[in-house]
């Protein structure tokens, strides 16, 4: 049995990351990481949940940078987190 | 039909989008969801039963509470509730940790949802077999009138009989039980054998109108090897079987006038012969009769001993038919409720206010046995939470579709008491059956057994198609 996930519901999904993305970037300017922990570990958990597995991937990445303060990686990874969720929603719209 | 309600979930997760996505997903699939980003008030909403839940789901990582603690304080008021954790932690550690503090099952984020509702239909029927064996456990440690269960009535008459049991339970004396059928002489019987110094020992039943005289005599006396053709090894009879215990002969008063004298002799000397035996064996069991006949009006009409009238008529006791108690009616019924509930797997509550007042007004004529296939009936037809009106028989039914003394099913077609021919009676009953079943052939075919073809057959040959199309 697949899970069969409406497209709405994927792309409202895709559509809240912005904000994630948003709240760990302004957390870490301010040596702040606990938006970085908590917000990659829920992306962890959700990201495959929802048909994205790269979500889960980078989620994880930023959650073990947040917990090592890690502002480079976190960087990085939220740059390639915001392309993986631009291509996804290309993909989705083909 | 039997209710159905949906099964209830609860979910808890701080990630708003997983939330919204199984919440969804379960309730696709008739799942009845409530849903909490924090575990403290679904804790309390589960606490205050403001929700239903069979099962829970919950996240692991919580702020404030944590699934963990969520379980521990579960555990308190409810040992038995099935919990699934989520986690995206995958550590054995934490595992082993959830399963100790009392959870059902842990799964991994990201989570394989699919996977989850197996967890969930698994911990669902786990849920289901704890509160059945729970409600079973109740009821059958539920103890009654006396201290002993299924014994249940407030009734003067009912009180008095089962009052008089007790007295007569710790005494020797030969008791006999006077009743209507269905009016609950076995159970004074089990009465007087539970709460008398024989409990430990065996009750054996047999009710005397039931068996023929010739086979009658060889249940009760046993016999010996070669005593007949056919006796190809020794057995016990009842007699023996009930030593240390008792012996309730039902319907005494069907007894053959041969076999009573036999009895007599048994309960003069306490002693038995098994048939083709010409050694005696002593006897312990007590013996407890019981007839729905008037005993002094065989005697006067011959059809029973006087001698055995007198020697068995020590202690009467009387059991009043359920029209003449009425207060029992509803304690017995609620009863019957709960008993076929449980069997049946119906979440029926109780019976409504006018199911109340038909069950009082019915006539009963076949008792507390009738008023117990008649609640068995409701249970299993009721589509609602609540025994209505329409579930029960009306009271020009009388005592339909309810079982006789010889177990049979009665209908208006055993309601027959004059002996027809075998003709008839496969007539009568091809007829009952078809009628029953709306003139419907196939099941009418199924039901009796036989193919439709020779339905047909049957019906032509006994010249009921005709009759039976025009009515």
């Amino acid at each position: 049995m697949s899970l069969d996930l409406p497209k709405e519901h994927q792309l409202r999904y895709l559509s809240k990351r912005a904000a994630d993305i948003e709240e760990i970037k302004n957390g870490v300017l301010c040596d702040n990481f606990d938006a970085a922990v908590l917000i990659g570990h829920r992306l962890k958990g959700s990201g495959e949940t929802f048909g994205f597995p790269l979500i889960t991937t980078y989620g994880s990445v930023i959650e073990k940078a947040g917990l090592c303060r890690d502002k480079e990686i976190i960087a990085e990874s939220l740059v390639a987190l915001t392309e993986c969720i631009r291509h996804y929603l290309n993909e989705m719209k083909d | 039909m039997k209710s159905k309600n949906l099964s209830s979930l609860v979910i808890i997760d701080d990630d708003v989008d997983l939330l919204e996505l199984l919440s969804s997903f379960f309730r696709q699939r008739g799942y009845n969801v409530s849903s909490y980003e924090d575990a403290r008030v679904a804790l309390t909403d589960i606490e205050t039963k403001k929700v239903a839940a069979e099962v829970v789901i919950s996240d692991l990582k919580l702020p404030v509470m944590s699934g963990l603690d969520f379980i521990k304080r579960i555990r308190t008021f409810n040992s038995v509730m099935p919990i699934i954790l989520m986690t995206a932690e995958g550590s054995l550690e934490i595992a082993v940790e959830a399963i100790e503090a009392g959870a059902y099952d842990f799964v991994l984020k990201p989570l394989h949802v699919p996977q989850l509702l197996i967890s969930v239909q698994r911990a669902l029927f786990l849920n289901q077999v704890q509160t059945e064996n729970s409600n079973l456990k109740s009821l059958m440690s539920e103890q009654d009138y006396l201290g002993l269960k299924g014994v249940i009535g407030k009734s003067l008459g009912f009180k008095k009989a089962m009052e008089l049991a007790k007295r007569v339970s710790s005494s020797q004396a030969n008791i006999i039980i006077f009743g209507e059928s269905g009016s609950g002489k076995e159970v004074v019987a089990r009465a007087v054998h539970e709460l008398g110094e024989r409990k430990n020992g065996p009750f054996v039943a047999i009710n005397c109108s039931a068996i023929p005289e010739n086979l009658l005599e060889s249940e009760l006396f046993g016999y010996a090897k070669g005593a007949f053709t056919g006796a190809i090894g020794s057995k016990t009879g009842l007699f023996e079987e009930a030593n240390k215990g008792t012996l309730f002969l039902d319907e005494i008063g069907d007894l053959a006038l041969p076999l009573q004298a036999k009895l007599l002799r048994v309960l003069q000397e306490r002693k038995i012969k098994r048939i083709g035996e010409n050694t005696t064996r002593d006897i312990t069991a007590r013996v407890i009769c019981a007839t729905h006949k008037d005993l002094k009006k065989e005697v006067e009409k011959g059809n029973f001993r006087e001698d055995l009238y007198f020697r068995l008529n020590v202690i009467p006791i009387s059991m009043p038919p359920l029209r003449e108690r009425k207060e029992d009616i509803i304690p017995l019924s609620e009863y019957f409720l709960k008993k076929f509930a449980l069997l049946n797997n119906a979440t029926i509550k109780g019976f409504t206010k006018g199911a109340i007042k038909r069950l009082e007004s019915l006539p009963w004529k076949g008792n507390v046995r009738e008023l117990e296939n008649a609640i068995e009936r409701a249970v299993v037809l009721s589509n609602s939470e609540f025994v209505d009106v329409d579930d029960l028989p009306c009271a020009e039914q009388g005592p339909s579709e309810t079982k006789t003394e010889g177990g049979m099913q009665g209908n208006s077609l055993f309601a027959i008491h004059s002996i027809m021919t075998l003709e008839d009676m496969n007539k009568k009953y091809i007829e009952f059956i078809f009628k029953r079943n709306g003139y419907a052939k196939e099941q009418t075919a199924k039901e009796l057994g036989i193919d439709r073809k020779t339905l047909y057959r049957k019906l032509k040959e006994l010249e009921t198609v005709e009759q039976l199309t025009i009515q």
